[in-house]
């Protein structure tokens, strides 16, 4: 301990602890009123590193998950409009079995095949069906339409032809992870053959001709089975993307709770080491003028 | 009787004296660097009397200052400590101040959302409004974090070395002034007996305290006077009566240089705490943004110049970097960054020529080193480069081309390459590549894309314009040609993205040709890559419907039409996932996004901003293909930037910063708190206490009124004398 104390050193000291009291309050205001522990790097910098990373994770899931919805209703567009088509499917196989049958007259053919023809318009409008702008079976050639018809003198439907083209679109859902959009116009409804097999049906029962139209019934069955499949194949991913979306929710989730206990600041605790901090200040001010009063002079 | 009356003085005299020293103290309580005075009074020499010595009074011999050498030094120690320590932490809060990264408008967030708006481009690529957005978020990036910082920084190291130039000047005076009181402590303690210039003396120290804050010194005293001479890291800067004119220039914006100072040799003190900051600290920050920033430019731009935008392929595109030279090597000829080109000699070689128009050439004593891969050119002795379309071993490779000189000739490879597609007006496709050597110069480059069907490409003032002829259009993606030829006389046609990580080259050949046909019997055809590895069997047999997709590998299928094969019948297929392995576009400015080279340099290019319909998002001309804009998201997660992502790289630089500035805040907090200490030890011994010197004023107040009335007593008693 010193032996030889004069005022000098006494105020020093008493300035040296009230600044440090004022610095150590001002940090606690700043933490209190910011909500945030960590205001900048060096408060605490293996903190601020992993507030940093924890940022920017959270950021990439945000954008994750609005892909994944995105994606999720570009897939339950096609879907549904597939389950259309394959409920128009169904009706044209009654029918065609109804016109194949040799219970029905000429007349009666011909008017299956008008139904049919009226079917197949609507077949031609999902085909070319449009979402956000965009034609959802063109492959990646979303601005064009994808299904050109040619039609005969009597304006029906003669030919089809897809313009569109076999690329896949695939969004990004995760780090590394890219998923697939949607079905070409020539897998669902070119390469079994679809439109042609009802054109041929149609014709044939206008015609007359029974057997040919009762041959092409396997490959209208065929085309059936490809829609079913295609509406499977969507229905699977979107299920799919459903399972990461929730997933994504429960990281998101756990991410801002280990955000908020790296970063936030507990008001409670900080508001009471505050008003200890300021309880110490007051005190060290009173006793230091409570010193400085006392001198020789006052008794001489 | 005359020597009573002395003695009554000096008692008188002596009092006052020491009356005023105590009143010296006492108006000096709170001078800084002030010691207390002592006065020492001895009794003054006896008289020789018959019966012996008398006394003969007293007297002050001399006013002693009260102070502990030793802790002086400390002090001075310290003092160099902190100040060093205080500099660094006030320019590291700056510059945390600039980095700002914790707060909502940090580089990290407007990086993030640039990102984003890739993202949001890749899922409506056909949009005018994704791409405005993305073009606003480069923007702001660029301006509000990029270039902002960099403005920032230079500031803050124009302040510093300001600051610097301003020490220097401080450093000066106090040198001089120290010179000058030594002249003056020198005329009073060589003057007279045993003087002591005390106040003087506490000046000088002052001053050497002061100077302490600036640098590390050390005081030497003079053994014949009283000077100190100063050595300033080793300089001497006060040599008795002289000191020393330090001076500074300005080696450019921002940079102090001090002469007449070995600054090396500065441990410590404000001087080394700012050319600290200035010449290493304030750089690293500034190159680790500078190198975010260069490495974002370029890796954007490798992959930006391989798409295409809204419109397809290209008519005419012009670079936006110029070369210095035409004829200097593209590696050297100023660009902002240079291409990648890798070269490397392999030794001699020999070459033959084979049946289906391509050459094998075989590695003589030497083998060709592990390395090379097909896609790769080689040099061989007429000077011209032939693609490697397989590696067949160690020491043998297959490229494609004729060359008719069967002697041994050393060669070189290089594994360059670009390659470019040209479309028609039907939309059929011819993709091409050429070799890129280390050499390669804008012109020799100009010629070789010249060479390749329905292009023209001229070189003026160092720019490249590169454009098609009429009908035609050309990109340099990475589209299969979708039809790469015939295998025997079946026509072929490849359908689907490459998505294997190496360029590559596939070959087909037919293994078993059924009964000559495609599509009857057991036809087989094989599939390999450039190792010779089998990627696939295609059974092309009776089961296999003429015309339709088979798949591969890697997202690549084919289709072979009806024709004519025989076994042995080949067809060599390129894929490829760079088309631009040297990023010769990139760094030619063809097609990019960015433009310059670092944080102040950095600007969206003028060639997006009068056009976002150019923003390459795809690799194809159809409006829903986002395979490019698919490759940018990607740069996110890949480790570009000294082996780590972008949001790593920044995110360790700013827990770097962090941690100095940490560190040095709890230095300096520490050094305060000894400071304080040391301060009170001086004040314990060399400290004035009001206390004290008031019992000091009642001690001597007495001893003067004591040889008042003494005095007065002898006046009294002479008077009586005087009376008889």
């Amino acid at each position: 301990m010193t032996s030889r104390v004069n005022l000098e050193t006494f105020i020093s000291t008493t300035l040296a602890n009230v600044q440090k009291s004022t610095s150590n309050m001002s940090r606690l205001q700043e933490q209190i009123s910011t909500g945030k522990k960590v205001n900048r790097a060096s408060d605490d910098p293996a903190a601020a590193r992993k507030i940093l990373s924890l940022r920017s994770e959270d950021l990439s899931l945000d954008q994750f998950a609005t892909n994944l919805q995105t994606a999720t209703h570009a897939l339950d567009f096609s879907a549904s409009t597939l389950e259309n088509t394959s409920n128009i499917l169904v009706r044209i196989t009654e029918l065609t079995m109804q016109g194949v049958s040799d219970g029905t007259d000429q007349s009666g053919r011909t008017i299956i095949a008008n139904e049919i023809n009226q079917l197949l318009e609507t077949i031609m409008q999902s085909a070319n069906a449009k979402r956000l702008g965009r034609y959802t079976f063109a492959g990646t050639e979303t601005t064009t339409e994808p299904f050109v018809t040619t039609r005969d003198s009597s304006g029906k439907i003669s030919a089809v032809v897809y313009k569109g083209n076999r690329e896949s679109i695939k969004y990004n859902v995760g780090p590394n992870t890219n998923t697939l959009v949607n079905l070409t116009g020539e897998e669902v409804f070119m390469s079994s053959n679809l439109f042609g097999a009802i054109i041929k049906i149609r014709d044939n029962l206008s015609d007359g001709a029974i057997t040919f139209a009762r041959n092409e019934l396997d490959n209208l069955d065929n085309a059936s089975q490809n829609v079913l499949n295609a509406i499977a194949k969507a229905g699977g991913i979107s299920s799919t993307l459903q399972l990461t979306a929730n997933r994504i929710e429960e990281t998101k989730l756990s991410l801002q709770e280990v955000m908020a206990t790296a970063e936030s600041a507990d008001i409670a605790e900080l508001v009471l080491k505050l008003t200890e901090q300021q309880s110490i200040f007051e005190a060290s001010l009173s006793s230091g003028s409570f010193i400085f009063k006392t001198s020789i002079l006052n008794y001489i | 009787m005359g020597s009573d009356l002395s003695i009554g003085l000096s008692g008188l005299l002596t009092a006052q004296s020491a009356l005023q020293t105590i009143g010296h103290n006492i108006a000096n309580a709170n001078t800084p660097g002030y010691s207390r005075q002592r006065s020492m009074i001895s009794a003054r020499t006896p008289d020789s009397n018959s019966f012996g010595p008398s006394g003969a009074g007293v007297t002050i011999d001399t006013i002693q200052r009260i102070k502990d050498e030793l802790l002086s030094t400390q002090i001075n120690d310290f003092t160099s400590f902190l100040g060093n320590s205080e500099v660094q932490s006030d320019t590291l809060k700056n510059i945390e101040a600039i980095y700002n990264e914790l707060s909502d408008s940090s580089l990290n967030g407007m990086l993030g959302k640039f990102f984003t708006s890739i993202q949001d481009m890749s899922t409506s690529p056909e949009l005018i409004s994704t791409r405005y957005q993305l073009l606003q978020d480069a923007q702001n990036l660029v301006t509000f974090s990029f270039r902002s910082l960099s403005e920032q920084f230079t500031n803050l190291k124009v302040n510093v070395s300001q600051k610097i130039e301003s020490k220097v000047a401080t450093l000066n005076s106090l040198t001089s002034e120290i010179s000058f009181l030594n002249r003056r402590i020198n005329d009073i303690e060589l003057g007279a007996n045993n003087a002591s210039a005390n106040d003087l003396l506490d000046m000088r120290d002052q001053v050497l305290t002061k100077l302490s804050k600036l640098g590390d010194i050390r005081i030497i005293k003079n053994n014949n006077n009283s000077s100190v001479d100063v050595l300033l890291g080793g300089t001497l800067v006060v040599h008795g009566n002289q000191s020393e004119i330090i001076t500074t220039s300005l080696a450019g914006e921002g940079i102090a240089k001090i002469h007449g100072l070995a600054t090396a040799n500065l441990n410590n003190g404000e001087l080394n705490g700012l050319l600290n900051m200035q010449n290493v600290t304030i750089p690293k920050y500034m190159g680790d943004i500078d190198t975010l920033a260069a490495s974002i430019i370029k890796e954007v731009n490798n992959i930006h110049s391989e798409g295409v935008g809204l419109s397809g392929g290209f008519t005419t595109l012009t670079s936006t970097n110029a070369v210095d030279s035409a004829t200097a090597s593209l590696t050297n000829a100023g660009l902002p960054y240079a291409p990648s080109v890798n070269t490397y000699t392999t030794g001699t070689v020999t070459s033959s020529d084979n049946a289906d128009g391509t050459t094998t050439v075989t590695g003589v004593g030497t083998s060709f080193t592990g390395n090379v891969k097909a896609n790769d050119w080689v040099k061989l002795a007429d000077g011209n480069y032939y693609k490697i379309t397989s590696v067949d071993s160690n020491t043998q490779l297959t490229v494609s081309g004729a060359y008719t000189n069967a002697g041994a000739a050393a060669t070189s490879i290089t594994d360059g390459t670009l390659y470019v597609t040209v479309t028609d007006s039907s939309d059929a496709m011819t993709k091409s590549s050429i070799s890129i050597a280390a050499d390669e110069t804008l012109t020799t480059l100009s010629a070789k894309i010249g060479g390749i069907a329905n292009i023209n490409s001229n070189v003026t003032n160092g720019v490249l314009t590169i454009t098609s002829d009429s009908g035609y259009t050309y990109n340099f993606t990475n589209e299969m040609d979708a039809n790469p030829g015939s295998i025997g006389s079946s026509l072929t046609a490849l359908s689907g993205h490459y998505t294997g990580d190496d360029n590559d080259i596939f070959t087909l050949s037919v293994v078993n040709a059924g009964t000559g046909t495609i599509g009857t019997g057991t036809a087989l055809i094989r599939v390999t890559d450039a190792t010779g590895k089998i990627l696939a069997n295609l059974d092309v047999g009776s089961s296999y419907t003429v015309g339709s997709y088979l798949q591969i590998t890697d997202g690549v299928s084919m289709t072979f039409g009806s024709g004519g094969i025989i076994v042995g019948d080949k067809l060599a297929v390129d894929v490829t996932n760079d088309p631009d392995t040297s990023n010769l576009l990139s760094s030619l400015g063809i097609n990019t996004f960015f433009d310059g080279n670092d944080a102040s340099s950095m600007k969206v290019s003028q060639y997006i901003v009068d056009d976002v319909t150019r923003i390459a998002a795809a690799s194809t001309g159809s409006a829903g293909d986002n395979t490019n804009a698919l490759r940018l998201v990607n740069l996110q997660s890949k480790k570009l930037t000294n082996n780590s992502t972008f949001n790593d790289f920044l995110h360790g630089s700013v827990a770097q910063l962090g941690i100095e500035t940490a560190e040095r805040k709890s230095e300096k907090s520490s050094f305060d708190t000894l400071l304080t200490n040391l301060e009170n030890r001086r004040q314990e011994i060399s400290g004035v206490s009001i206390d004290e010197e008031m019992i000091n004023t009642i001690r001597f107040q007495q001893a003067f009124q004591a040889s008042a009335k003494y005095i007065s007593t002898i006046k009294e008693v002479s008077d009586i004398l005087m009376q008889l």
